[in-house]
C-alpha cells in the first residue's frame, strides 16, 4: 500500500517548467525528506499534494486525512494555544484532544497562553501538535524548522523523530538543510530541475553517525545539489577562488 | 559551501592579525582557508593600513595610559530607577482631568467677574442648576431616552449594513465590482447636505432621521471593515482551508478577528458620526428629542438650553469608553 502516488505530474508558471512529468511514490508510514535547491519546485510539490495547488497536468493519488505544518507556525493570533490546535475538530472532541496533543509536544500548561506570547519553537511545537491532532495518514513539512535556531532545531528533530515512531503517518519533509533530511528520512529524494534526481536510502544507517556509508550518503547529496562537501574540500575550494581572485586583484 | 569570496577572506584574516597585533588574540591565528602568501600588492596594502588602524585604535589607550579614552560614556539601568520614578507619577485620570477642570473654572471665574453677559454665556453653575431642573421635571430623561434610541437604532442598522458590505466587497470579487465605486462616491458627499431631500421624499416623521443615521454610520463601518479584511494575513486563510474550515467558518474564525482592529475603528467612528446626524436630523420637526429642547430654547432665548451641549458631549464620551472597553476585551490577544 502506498499513501501517495504521483504520476506524470508536470506544473508550470508561464515559460518556466517547475515540475517536469514528476513520479514519486510514498509508501505508507514512510519517511520522506525532498532536498533540492530554492527554487526548484520543492515547496510546489508539497502544496500540490496537500491540495493547496492544482494539478494541471498528470495525477496524483493522496490520502483525504493530511495536514501541513508550513515555515511560518500559522497560528491564529486571537484563538488560545488549544484552541488553535483543535481548529477544524468536531465540537465534541476539541477540548481533550487539543490537550492532549499538546502534552505530546511538551505544551501542556501553555493551553490558555495567547499564539503572540510563544517563542519561535513554542509555536512551530503548537503547529505540530495542530497537524497531528487529526491523525494525519500523510503529514507534510514544509521547511517547518527553517527559521528556528540550530539549538531548538535539534529539539524539534527529536520530537519530530518521535511522535512519527508513535503515530506512524507517511511524512513528506521539504527541506534545503541536508543532514536535516538524513537525521530524519528514510530515503531522501533529490528534486533538480523539475525532476526525481537520485534518492538515498538512510534508514539503515539511521542510527550511527560514525558508519562511513552516513559520509558517503551526505557528501553525494551535497554532490547532487552541486555543493563540494564541506568538510574535505573546504581548503582546495578556499584555494581555487583565491586563485580565481588574482586577476580582480591585480586590477 | 559556496564559491568563496576572497575579500571576506581577506578581512577575516585581516582583522584576526589585527587583533592579534593589537594584543586581542593570543599568538597567530590563521583564517582557515587563508592565502596570505599569494596575496597582491593592493590587498597586502589595504591589510596593512586595516592593521595601523585597528592597532592605533586598540593599542594606543594603553600606551598613553589612559583606559578613559576607550571606555566611553556608561549607561546604568537598575530596577530602583525605574520605582523612583513610578512613586512620583499622578493617577492617569487626574493628569487626563486637569485641563478640562481648569476650564470650568475658568468659565466659572469670568461669569461671576462678569468678563461676559450671562445673557450670552451662562455660567457652569447656572447650566447645572438647568440641567437638575430639566431632569427632575422630567423634560430631559424622556427626550433624552428617544434621542438616544434613534441614534442607536440607526447606528446598529448602519453598523450592520456597513460590516456585511464590506466583508463582501473585501471578500468577493464581483461585489467589489458592483458595489466598490458607488459606496467611495457616497463618501464623499457630506452625508448631512441629503437630509432636506430625505425630509422630501419620506414626510417630518422618524423615517429621514433614521436613515440619514443608517447611511451616516454605514459609510465608515464599511470602508474600515473592507481595508480590514483586505489586511488579513492571506497565508492564515490557506491554513483555515487546508484544515478544513469552510466559507462561513473561515470568515468567523479568520476573517472577521483579523479584520476586528479596523472594525472597532469603524465602530468608533460610527458611533460619534450617529451622534452627528442625530443633532441634525433633530433640528427638523423634532416632537421629542433633544434637538425638541434645544428648538424650544432657541426661540426662547433660554442660552442655559447649553447643558444639551453638555450631554452631547457626555454621550460621545460614554460611547468612545464603551468602543475602548470592547477594545480592550476583543484584542486581549495582542497582549500589553
Amino acid at each position: 500500500m502506498s499513501a501517495v502516488t504521483v504520476r506524470g505530474l508536470r506544473r508550470a508558471f508561464g515559460s518556466h517548467v517547475v515540475l517536469e512529468r514528476l513520479d514519486l511514490t510514498i509508501a505508507d508510514s514512510e519517511f520522506v525528506a525532498l532536498v533540492g535547491r530554492s527554487g526548484g519546485g520543492k515547496t510546489t510539490l508539497l502544496r500540490t499534494l496537500a491540495g493547496l495547488d492544482p494539478v494541471t497536468e498528470g495525477s496524483i493519488e493522496v490520502p483525504a486525512l493530511r495536514s501541513v505544518v508550513f515555515q511560518e507556525p500559522r497560528l491564529l493570533p486571537w484563538r488560545r494555544v488549544w484552541q488553535n490546535v483543535s481548529l477544524g475538530l468536531p465540537r465534541s472532541r476539541r477540548r481533550d484532544e487539543a490537550t492532549r496533543a499538546l502534552a505530546e509536544v511538551g505544551l501542556a500548561d501553555h493551553a490558555q497562553a495567547w499564539p503572540l506570547t510563544l517563542s519561535g519553537g513554542e509555536a512551530q511545537r503548537v503547529a505540530l501538535a495542530r497537524a497531528l491532532v487529526r491523525e494525519p495518514e500523510l503529514l507534510l513539512l514544509d521547511e517547518p524548522f527553517g527559521a528556528l535556531d540550530a539549538l531548538t532545531r535539534i529539539h524539534m528533530h527529536h520530537l519530530v523523530r518521535q511522535l512519527h515512531e508513535r503515530h506512524r503517518p507517511a511524512v513528506l519533509l521539504v527541506t534545503h538543510d541536508v543532514d536535516e533530511a538524513l537525521e530524519l528520512a528514510d530515503r531522501v529524494i533529490v528534486l533538480r530541475d523539475g525532476r526525481l534526481d537520485e534518492q538515498v536510502e538512510t534508514r539503515e544507517l539511521f542510527d550511527d553517525r560514525r558508519d562511513p556509508r552516513f559520509e558517503q550518503a551526505r557528501a553525494r547529496l551535497l554532490g547532487l545539489l552541486g555543493v563540494a562537501d564541506t568538510s574535505a574540500a573546504d581548503t582546495s575550494a578556499a584555494d581555487t577562488s583565491a586563485a580565481e581572485s588574482q586577476p580582480v586583484g591585480g586590477q | 559551501m559556496g564559491p568563496v569570496d576572497p575579500k571576506a577572506l581577506t578581512d577575516q584574516q585581516g582583522i584576526a592579525d589585527t587583533f592579534q597585533a593589537a594584543g586581542l588574540l593570543p599568538g597567530k591565528v590563521d583564517v582557515p582557508g587563508s592565502y596570505s602568501t599569494k596575496l597582491n600588492p593592493a590587498i597586502e596594502a589595504a591589510i596593512a593600513s586595516y592593521r595601523a588602524k585597528f592597532a592605533a585604535n586598540f593599542a594606543a589607550p594603553t600606551v598613553a595610559g589612559s583606559p578613559a579614552a576607550v571606555g566611553g560614556r556608561r549607561v546604568t539601568f537598575s530596577a530602583g530607577g525605574a520605582d523612583r520614578r513610578r512613586r512620583l507619577r499622578v493617577p492617569s485620570l487626574v493628569r487626563r482631568a486637569i485641563v478640562p477642570i481648569l476650564l470650568i473654572a475658568l468659565w466659572q471665574i469670568g461669569s461671576s467677574a462678569s468678563w461676559w453677559s450671562t445673557e450670552v454665556l451662562p455660567a457652569p453653575w447656572d447650566v447645572a442648576h438647568e440641567f437638575v431642573t430639566l431632569w427632575n421635571n422630567g423634560q430631559l430623561p424622556s427626550n433624552l431616552w428617544v434621542s438616544v434610541r434613534r441614534a442607536l437604532t440607526g447606528a446598529a442598522i448602519g453598523i450592520s449594513v456597513g460590516l456585511a458590505l464590506g466583508v463582501a466587497v473585501g471578500l468577493w470579487r464581483p461585489a467589489e465590482e458592483a458595489l466598490d465605486a458607488t459606496l467611495q462616491m457616497m463618501r464623499t458627499i457630506p452625508f448631512l447636505v441629503t437630509l432636506p431631500l430625505f425630509i422630501l421624499w419620506f414626510g417630518v416623521d422618524e423615517a429621514p432621521k433614521i436613515l440619514i443615521i443608517r447611511i451616516g454610520t454605514a459609510l465608515p463601518m464599511y470602508i474600515n471593515t473592507m481595508s480590514g479584511v483586505r489586511t488579513v494575513d492571506p497565508r492564515l486563510l490557506e491554513m483555515g482551508r487546508q484544515f478544513g474550515l469552510n466559507r462561513l467558518r473561515l470568515i468567523a474564525t479568520v476573517v472577521l478577528p483579523g479584520a476586528t482592529p479596523s472594525i472597532l475603528t469603524g465602530v468608533r467612528y460610527s458611533l460619534g458620526l450617529s451622534w452627528l446626524a442625530l443633532v441634525v436630523a433633530e433640528q427638523i420637526n423634532a416632537q421629542k428629542g433633544l434637538g425638541l429642547l434645544i428648538y424650544n430654547a432657541q426661540s426662547l432665548f433660554q442660552t442655559k438650553i447649553l447643558m444639551v451641549v453638555v450631554v452631547y458631549a457626555a454621550l460621545g464620551l460614554l460611547t468612545d469608553m464603551v468602543v475602548r472597553l470592547a477594545e480592550r476585551r476583543l484584542l486581549a490577544w495582542r497582549g500589553r
